[in-house]
C-alpha cells in the first residue's frame, strides 16, 4: 500500500485538489483537533516544516509527524491566526496548495485559539470580553448564574478577590475583574474600581467603566466608583486620549504633589474654611494659595464651571498615569 | 464527512449489506486522511479491481533505492515452496552486521490477493536497522491463482528454510519471530499454527499486526466497518473469496487458512496483537487475544482508539500511527532482545 506522505503532498490544484486540502482540514477543525495535528496536517500536505506561535507558546512540525524546536516565523510565508501566527517552511519557489494550506491551517489554529482562550476565562471571562457576541454574552450570563443587576469590579491583576475573578489583559494591563451582585461588598481598601449597575448584558461596559475608575484609584489611593462618576469619567477618558495631552491637563503636570492635594481639597469642599480644616491649614493662607493657583492655571476653579472643568482635567490627569 | 451510515433510509430500502450499526468515530486526524484521500483510496475493493490493484504505484520509492539509503543489504534466494515449486524469499540485514542475530520471518500483507514481499516494508526495516535483527521475507503465491492452501504453506516453507539455513544466515532462531501484517498478519498466525503442529520450528514470538484471520464474516466490527474506512466488508469478502473460493464460511476451512476457526491455542508462542476500534479485523483480533490467554499463552493486545485498518502505514504522522508503532516496536525489540 502507498504511504500516504507521498500521495498527499503530490496533491494537484489543477484537479480538485484544493478540495482535499479544505477537505483534510475541516475534518481536523470538526474533530476538534489541535493545533500539532492542524500543523501536522499543514506540513503533510506541503511536505515541508510547517510552525505556528501565539503568545506563550510556538511549535513545529515535520511532514513526518516529528515535533521540532520551536521556532519564528521569520521570512516563512505566514498568515496570522486569532492572536497567533502559522508559517510554512518552503524553500524555493511556492507550491500550488501552499496558500490554502496556510489559510486553512490559519483558520484552525484560530479556532483552537479561541477555545482555549474560553476554557482558560470560564463564562466570567467571556462576559467580560468586548469582543465577545450578544448571544454568547447572554448565554455566558446564564451559565453564571447572574442576577438581573450587577455591576464589575477591578482590582489590580495579584490582589486575590473571594469568588470568580479574571484576569483580563487590556491596554492598560493585565486587570482583575469580578461581577458583584447588590448583595455583595466591595473592598473597602484601594485601589479598587466600581462599574456601574447594569443588566449582565451591559457587563462590558461595566467593566471599562471599573477599570477606569481603578487607574483613578491607583492615583488616589481610595476606592472609586464610576457610578458616582457617570459621564465624567467618559468624558475624562477621552480628553486623557488627547495627544499632546490637552492643555488643561498639561497644565496641571506642572504643579507639585502637594498643589495637587490643596487643588483637590479645595474643589472638593463647600467652603474655604472646611477646606482649611481639612488641610489642617490658616484660612488666609489657604486663600493665598487658592489666588497662586488659579493664576497658574488659567482660571478660576471656584466658579461652577471652573470647579468642573478642573476636576474633569484631574480625572484625565489620573487616568493618563502609568499604573 | 463520513456520515453516510446517519442517512435516513426507510427499513424496506435497506440492502442486508447496508448498516446503520454506530461504529466507534475515526480519530479526527485519521478522519481528515480519509477525506483528502478518498478518491485514491476506495474503502471497497471488487473482484474486478484486482488486477489493478497488482500494478506497482508510480510513486513507490524503488525498493533497492530504500534499502541502500537505509544501508541494508539484500540477497535473494529461491528455495522449495508448496509442494516442491520454486519460491523467492530475500534475506534483509545491516551492511555493518557481524555475529548472530536474531531473526525476524515476514509474511507481507494485502488481502490474499496483492502485494509483494517487501509490502510494508516501513514497518519491518526499523527492527533490522535499529534493533540489527535479519529480516527473511516471503514471496508466496498469491489468490485468486494460487488459492488456499498455497499462501499459507508458502510461508510455512519459508518458515523452515530459515530454522534450517540459521547457521548460513547467522542467526539465532531461539530469537526467530514471526510477523505479519493484515493478510500477512493470518498467514503468520496460520504458520505458526502449522508450526506447532508439525513440531517445528520452534518460535519466540508471533506478532500479528491487524491480522486477517476470520472468514466467516460475522463479526460486529465487519458489519460496522461496511462502505467505510480502509479494507471494508466488502474488500475482505473479496480477500477471503479469491483465498477460499466457495468453501468460505463452510466447514472446509482449515485453522491454518482461517485462524480465527482454531478452538485450542495451547503451545502457541506469546504472541502481540494489535488492530484499530473502526476496523473489521477488530473484533476477529480481540477474540484471538482471548483464545490465547484461555490457553494460557501469553498475549499482548493493542486496540487502538479512532484508527483504521493499515493507518499506522498509510497516516504515519498522526498521533495514533505513531503510538501504534512505538509500542509495538518496543515489543519487537524486547523479544528480539532475548
Amino acid at each position: 500500500m502507498q504511504e500516504l506522505v507521498g500521495r498527499l503532498s503530490a496533491l494537484d490544484p489543477t484537479s480538485g485538489d484544493e478540495l482535499k486540502v479544505i477537505g483534510y482540514f475541516d475534518a481536523l477543525i470538526a474533530g476538534a483537533a489541535g493545533t500539532e495535528a492542524l500543523l501536522k496536517g499543514a506540513a503533510v500536505l506541503s511536505g515541508t516544516v510547517a510552525g505556528a506561535c501565539w503568545p506563550g507558546g510556538a511549535l513545529r512540525m515535520s511532514p513526518e509527524g516529528v515535533r521540532l524546536p520551536a521556532g519564528e516565523a521569520g521570512g516563512w510565508p505566514s498568515r496570522p491566526a486569532a492572536d497567533g501566527r502559522v508559517w510554512l517552511e518552503r524553500t524555493g519557489p511556492a507550491h500550488a496548495n501552499d496558500a490554502m494550506v496556510l489559510e486553512r491551517c490559519a483558520l484552525g489554529v484560530s479556532i483552537v485559539r479561541g477555545r482555549h482562550r474560553e476554557r482558560s476565562l470560564g463564562p466570567l471571562g467571556v462576559l467580560l470580553d468586548g469582543e465577545r457576541t450578544p448571544q454568547e454574552r447572554t448565554a455566558a450570563a446564564a451559565r453564571a448564574g447572574l442576577g438581573p443587576r450587577v455591576r464589575a469590579l477591578a482590582v489590580t491583576a495579584d490582589r486575590h478577590l473571594p469568588g470568580a475573578s479574571a484576569v483580563l489583559a487590556g491596554t492598560d494591563g493585565p486587570v482583575r475583574l469580578a461581577v458583584l451582585h447588590p448583595r455583595d461588598a466591595a473592598p473597602a481598601e484601594g485601589p479598587v474600581g466600581l462599574g456601574p449597575w447594569g443588566e449582565p448584558a451591559q457587563l462590558v461596559r461595566s467593566a471599562s467603566a471599573a477599570r477606569l475608575a481603578l487607574q483613578v484609584s491607583r492615583a488616589t489611593g481610595a476606592p472609586v466608583d464610576a457610578e458616582e462618576l457617570g459621564g465624567l469619567l467618559e468624558a475624562a477618558a477621552a480628553l486623557a486620549q488627547r495627544t499632546p495631552p490637552a492643555p488643561d491637563v498639561a497644565v496641571l503636570d506642572t504643579l507639585d504633589e502637594r498643589s495637587l492635594r490643596i487643588l483637590d481639597v479645595l474643589v472638593g469642599s463647600e467652603s474655604l474654611r472646611a477646606a482649611a480644616a481639612a488641610l489642617g491649614m490658616h484660612h488666609s493662607s489657604l486663600a493665598a494659595r487658592r489666588t497662586a493657583l488659579a493664576e497658574a492655571l488659567g482660571y478660576d476653579p471656584w466658579t461652577a464651571r471652573g470647579r468642573a472643568r478642573c476636576q474633569l482635567a484631574r480625572l484625565a490627569q489620573q487616568l493618563g498615569r502609568p499604573g | 464527512m463520513g456520515e453516510r451510515h446517519d442517512e435516513v433510509v426507510p427499513d424496506e430500502k435497506r440492502t442486508p449489506m447496508s448498516t446503520t450499526l454506530p461504529r466507534p468515530p475515526f480519530d479526527p486526524e485519521l478522519e481528515a486522511v480519509l477525506a483528502a484521500l478518498a478518491e485514491a483510496l476506495p474503502s471497497t475493493i471488487t473482484p474486478e479491481m484486482i488486477p489493478a490493484l497488482r500494478a506497482p504505484l508510480p510513486m513507490d520509492v524503488p525498493v533497492d533505492e530504500a534499502l541502500a539509503e537505509a544501508k541494508v543489504r539484500r540477497t535473494d534466494h529461491t528455495i522449495a515452496g508448496h509442494l516442491g515449486d520454486e519460491i523467492e524469499v530475500s534475506v534483509l540485514e545491516r551492511e555493518d552486521r557481524t555475529g548472530t542475530a536474531p531473526v525476524v520471518f515476514h509474511t507481507h500483507g494485502g488481502g490474499m490477493i496483492m502485494g509483494d514481499r517487501f509490502t510494508g516494508l516501513a514497518q519491518f526495516l526499523p527492527w533490522v536497522t535499529e534493533l540489527g535483527a535479519v529480516v527473511v521475507t516471503v514471496e508466496y503465491r498469491l489468490a485468486p491463482e494460487n488459492p488456499d492452501p498455497y499462501p499459507v504453506e508458502d510461508c510455512y516453507a519459508g518458515l523452515v528454510w530459515t530454522a534450517e539455513h540459521a547457521d548460513e544466515l547467522g542467526v539465532d532462531t531461539s530469537r526467530l519471530l514471526i510477523a505479519g501484517a493484515s493478510a500477512g498478519g493470518g498467514l503468520a498466525a496460520g504458520t505458526a499454527l502449522l508450526a506447532r503442529d508439525r513440531s517445528g520450528p520452534q518460535l519466540a514470538g508471533q506478532l500479528l499486526i491487524y491480522p486477517m484471520l476470520d472468514d466467516r464474516d460475522a463479526t460486529v466490527s465487519t458489519a460496522q466497518i461496511d462502505g467505510v474506512g480502509v479494507w471494508d466488508r466488502t474488500s475482505n469478502l473479496t480477500g477471503w473469496t479469491a483465498l477460499l473460493g466457495e468453501r468460505r464460511g463452510t466447514d472446509e476451512v482449515s485453522v491454518y487458512a482461517a485462524p480465527a476457526r482454531e478452538t485450542d491455542h495451547t503451545g502457541l508462542p506469546p504472541a502481540y496483537i494489535d488492530c484499530a476500534t473502526a476496523e473489521v479485523f477488530r473484533d476477529e483480533d480481540v477474540a484471538y487475544a482471548t483464545g490465547l490467554w484461555r490457553a494460557g499463552v501469553q498475549a499482548e493486545l493493542h486496540v487502538w482508539p479512532g484508527g483504521f485498518h493499515g493507518c499506522d502505514m498509510m497516516a504515519p504522522h498522526t498521533a495514533v500511527a505513531q503510538a501504534m508503532v512505538a509500542t509495538r516496536d518496543a515489543w519487537v525489540a524486547k523479544m528480539l532482545a532475548g
